[in-house]
């Protein structure tokens, strides 16, 4: 096609994208929709056939077999009582510190999202558990919400990770590369949550008031009992995928058994919890592919028309030093970040961003890595943070949404220093898949 | 009402499909367990855990679509949308959501005759397994049948909306996924 008319198209398909969206239409069936029509201009009637076989060739993708069952584990693990038996441990290891409750809210949340690879049910159980237990003790509210804001978006960094097996599949990157990756920096983050917290409630204990019950040893490790079983799973999860023994497919396969068997031995989830566990699954699982699809037939036609080439042409014709290109993809991440959910911002921005990356001589593990500490401030970020709405739902109605709004600032500040810290050292994500 | 009546029958068929289909994922997690243990313990990899596998993913995305459309699970941007009144969403969403419905439309039509081809030459996988491919194929047009169905009873119930003032779609609280 003619420069002159690519450029139009562009110009008419990124108007269009905006326009569905903003009038609230799914990401799926806009980009979908689209693919539809853009199919009918590029290609005619014939064309149209591509929509159909790209629905089939990504619903039977090999790699995304990973995605339902990740989420049926993250699933089961929350009717499994885990929550509470953390909890308990926490509440009697490190209740007299200052701080130590909200300290141990994100260490448990780092622990769930070594289980789970969404950030929802962390923040759910947490914001069901721990945060009246903490507003109860004295616990201001601004740090009780925002830890629990915060660290239940671990989820998605820590892995497994949906998002990453989403961006692993789209940019064509080792899931077992990016997984490992994700490790050291949501460790990383997790510290700095937890030094923050602890620092600010060891000069101001008013904050986060130490509990002045204190447990004897035998009652401190009779808590860690509830813990050990899915303990082992995590280092099982986790263990296969590094050592290689297992793909992330099969990892998530052994996971959701795994979770299912400890939710059975401990006899915490009834036949009812259960088929919730499956209906979510079901549609969550519906809802990534149907992504998915609708953004791979969307991505055909815009390769076809040239208009990703374009597009990559004329961002690299800028002749812009490589690390503004990268700021301005980052800039790019943290905007969409505040109106759309991580899975549909992949799919928005591959496309352009993938192809790019690897123009530039970046890393696509790291770059994956950038992302997804990226997206875990967009869980967070108003004014539609998925984490904040989950809070919202599970706060009393003293707590008002201005609060958990306010509460989240320091945390998305942590954040972003993580981000750059990743991007000045690349290392930090990249030693450990390097060593795989 | 007759259109009220076939709003509630679509949503009950996508409640059915959902309740008896998520299952699938439980088929998922036991075959690909058995392929590790397989794989280790008695040192014979299956030869069909994978492939068969694809095919249940497909079943259970491609099934899950209306349902997931039913429960508001699909990912959207609310911002603007929340700010207008009952009527002005009646009328954004008629003037969107026919974007679903060429979609569907499509998978439909192009995903049935697919479907069919492989059923009439008998096409099988390109696999040691050569596994029969209309049972996967079928499920683009029926996931795009259902989510088109869904969609439909949306539009309907915009329309009611538009015409009587009362909220039948429930569009309100549709902020809480």
């Amino acid at each position: 096609m003619p420069l002159m008319e690519v450029t139009i198209l562009t110009i008419i398909i990124i108007a269009l994208v905006i326009f569905f969206l903003l009038l609230g239409l799914p990401v799926a069936f806009t980009l979908g929709g689209l693919a539809v029509l853009g199919a009918l201009y590029v290609w005619g009637f014939k064309g149209l056939y591509m929509l159909a076989s790209t629905a089939y060739a990504e619903s039977t993708s090999f790699i995304l077999i990973a995605v339902p069952l990740f989420i049926f584990m993250a699933n089961i693990l929350r009717y499994s009582g885990l929550a509470d038996d953390l909890y308990e441990m926490v509440y009697k290891w490190m209740g007299r510190i200052p701080g130590g409750l909200a300290v141990g809210t994100v260490i448990i949340c780092a622990i769930f999202a070594a289980m789970a690879g969404i950030s929802s049910v962390a923040t759910v159980s947490m914001g069901l558990i721990a945060l009246p237990s903490m507003l109860k003790r004295g616990y201001k509210k601004e740090i009780a919400t925002g830890c629990i804001s915060a660290g239940g978006a671990l989820g998605i960094l820590i892995p497994p990770s949906i998002i990453m097996i989403i961006y692993g599949a789209m940019a064509e990157v080792s899931i077992g590369k990016l997984f490992m990756g994700g490790l050291v920096p949501g460790i990383l983050l997790s510290a700095i949550f937890c030094g923050y917290i602890f620092l600010r409630c060891f000069f101001n204990p008013r904050i986060g008031p130490p509990v002045d019950h204190s447990f004897s040893w035998a009652e401190k490790f009779r808590s860690v009992k509830g813990v050990i079983l899915p303990g082992l799973l995590i280092v099982l999860v986790l263990g296969v995928i590094y050592s290689g023994a297992a793909t992330p497919t099969e990892a998530a396969g052994i996971g959701a058994l795994g979770a299912l068997i400890c939710a059975l031995i401990y006899r915490k989830i009834s036949f009812k919890d259960f088929r919730d566990a499956l209906l979510s699954t079901f549609s969550l699982n519906a809802m990534v592919l149907w992504i998915v699809v609708g953004a791979v037939a969307f991505t055909h036609v815009l390769a076809y028309a040239g208009i990703s080439g374009m597009i990559k042409d004329a961002i690299l014709g800028l002749h812009l030093s490589r690390w503004w290109i990268l700021f301005a993809m980052q800039f790019t991440f943290f905007i969409l970040g505040m109106f759309l959910d991580p899975a549909g911002i992949i799919m928005l921005t591959t496309p352009i961003f993938v192809p790019l990356v690897r123009a530039l001589n970046f890393d696509p593990v790291w770059f994956g890595v950038l992302f997804t500490i990226n997206m875990e401030m967009a869980y967070i970020t108003p004014p539609f943070g998925f984490n904040l709405f989950i809070m919202k739902a599970v706060v009393p109605p003293e707590i008002l949404m201005g609060d958990i709004y306010r509460s989240i600032i320091p945390f998305v500040a942590l954040q972003g220093i993580a981000l750059i810290m990743v991007i000045l050292w690349p290392g930090l994500a990249l030693w450990l898949p390097s060593s795989m | 009402m007759f259109v009220k009546r076939l709003g509630t029958v679509i949503d009950k068929l996508n409640s059915w499909v959902a309740k008896f289909f998520s299952y699938v994922v439980i088929v998922m997690m036991v075959t690909i367990s058995y392929e590790v243990v397989a794989r280790y313990l008695f040192n014979a990899p299956t030869d069909w855990s994978g492939e068969i596998n694809q095919y249940l993913l497909c079943t259970m995305s491609m099934l899950g679509g209306g349902y997931a459309l039913l429960v508001d699970q699909h990912v959207r941007v609310d911002i603007i949308y929340r700010y207008f009144s009952l009527k002005q969403r009646a009328v954004i969403e008629l003037s969107t959501w026919w974007l679903i419905i060429i979609f569907c439309l499509v998978l439909v039509w192009k995903g049935s005759g697919a479907a069919f081809d492989a059923l009439v030459s008998g096409k099988r996988s390109m696999s040691i397994l050569e596994f029969p491919l209309f049972p996967s194929l079928v499920m683009v047009p029926i996931g795009g049948g259902l989510l088109l169905l869904q969609a439909l009873a949306r539009v309907l119930r915009n329309i009611l909306t538009l015409m009587t003032g009362v909220d039948e779609v429930g569009s309100g609280k549709s902020l809480f996924h």
